[in-house]
């Protein structure tokens, strides 16, 4: 137990046995999230001939928010590993609940999509190349 | 009982936040310690310190690369091959669709007349202009913005789409000292604005043509043109 402590370095390794619960219950999720997709916000992504939309102008009630970049662009973009081959999709600038967005993109683009969460960063990476999916589902979600 | 303690560790490790870079280090035995060389017979890397005896291997006399130990090397062999041009002109490719998405995130400013300058400035065109824009005619199906826009070459799908919607569209020649004063018009502040070159006799023809919508065609034809396209292209639709 001891090892365990010594390997991590936040204040939760600190603390005592009971401490450790309570900082980790923030990283315990709700297994279901229900979205939806308003049709207003369909008829704006269709009317724009390149499909930029800007951000809805009211906050998507889900436990996550994901802030646009510099230019007015969605966060999402790709990237290439081990010379080549290895395709990932990386999405970032997410604040709130990853888990709930992980578990929003699984039921998107299919259960059987690898996914890896990381909180320091606060990104998610998919395995393979899903951006277009990816950007036209938080555009529809209204980010 | 053997497992009873990884069994423990585990369940504890459940609990903690996720492994991540700022919580992990290396053990302590993953590096090697350097080998010192030259510091006497007991640490087996004194005398010649692992270089062995005399030659290549102990001088650093390698010969250089593609040295072929005498023979005539391969790349003598084989006769000279190709040509580049070194005074070829290059247009960095702009399309359509790409001008349409940054009309639409508003990077361009659709109401005011846009040159080379408007396009390198709002990223449309990423990296160094060398000799010019070409506009070019991907996403010509669903343009739908109206602009008036001046480049160095545009390609004939091009110029259609964007006279369909009413637009403008001429093409310039600027020399590199015109388009260093196009877009960096900051480096010629208190300074004599140089006067803009002419296109040379080669380069005369394309933009005196009208079909290339030069600027230095007659512009009276250059508006009957503008207005035909328009024309036939909305009858079509």
């Amino acid at each position: 137990m001891a090892v365990a402590i010594k390997i991590c370095r936040s204040p939760a390794g600190r603390a005592s046995a009971k401490g450790i619960y309570s900082s980790v219950k923030r990283f315990i999720h709700t297994e279901n999230i229900t979205y939806e997709i308003k049709p207003e916000r369909l008829q704006q992504i269709e009317k724009s001939p390149s499909g930029w939309v800007p951000p809805d102008t009211e906050k998507p009630d889900l436990p996550f928010f994901i802030k646009r970049s510099k230019y007015n662009n969605l966060p999402v973009y790709t990237d290439f590993k081990s010379g080549g081959t290895r395709h990932i999709t990386i999405i970032r600038r997410i604040t709130g609940d990853l888990k709930a967005l992980d578990n929003c993109l699984k039921h998107h683009l299919g259960n059987d999509v690898i996914t890896q969460i990381n909180e320091l960063t606060s990104q998610v990476k998919i395995r393979g190349l899903y951006k277009d999916e990816v950007v036209t589902l938080l555009k529809q979600l209204g980010y | 009982m053997a497992a009873c303690h990884i069994k423990k560790n585990l369940a504890v490790l459940r609990q903690f936040p996720r492994v991540a870079l700022n919580n992990i280090r290396d053990l302590p035995e993953a590096f090697k310690p350097e080998h010192r060389k030259g510091r006497g017979r007991g640490s087996g890397r004194g005398k010649t310190s692992g270089r062995g005896h005399k030659g290549q291997g102990q001088r650093n006399t390698k010969p250089r690369l593609g040295f072929e130990g005498g023979n005539t090397p391969f790349y003598l062999q084989v006769p000279k091959h190709g040509f580049k041009n070194v005074h070829k002109e290059i247009y960095s490719p702009l399309n359509l669709n790409r001008l349409q998405f940054f009309v639409d995130s508003g990077r361009i400013n659709p109401k005011e007349p846009i040159t080379m300058y408007h396009l390198w400035r709002s990223g449309a065109i990423g990296g160094r202009i060398k000799d010019g824009v070409t506009l070019l005619g991907g996403g010509t199906t669903w343009f739908q913005a109206k602009l008036d826009i001046e480049v160095s070459r545009a390609s004939k799908t091009a110029i259609k789409a964007i006279e369909r919607q009413g637009g403008k569209i001429t093409c310039a020649h600027y020399n590199t000292l015109g388009l260093r004063l196009l877009l960096k018009p900051e480096k010629f502040e208190g300074r004599r604005i140089p006067r803009r070159a002419r296109p040379n006799t080669k380069l005369m023809e394309y933009y005196t043509n009208v079909e290339n919508r030069g600027y230095l065609a007659d512009p009276d034809e250059l508006e009957k043109a503008r207005q035909q396209t328009y024309k036939l292209e909305n009858e079509v639709d």
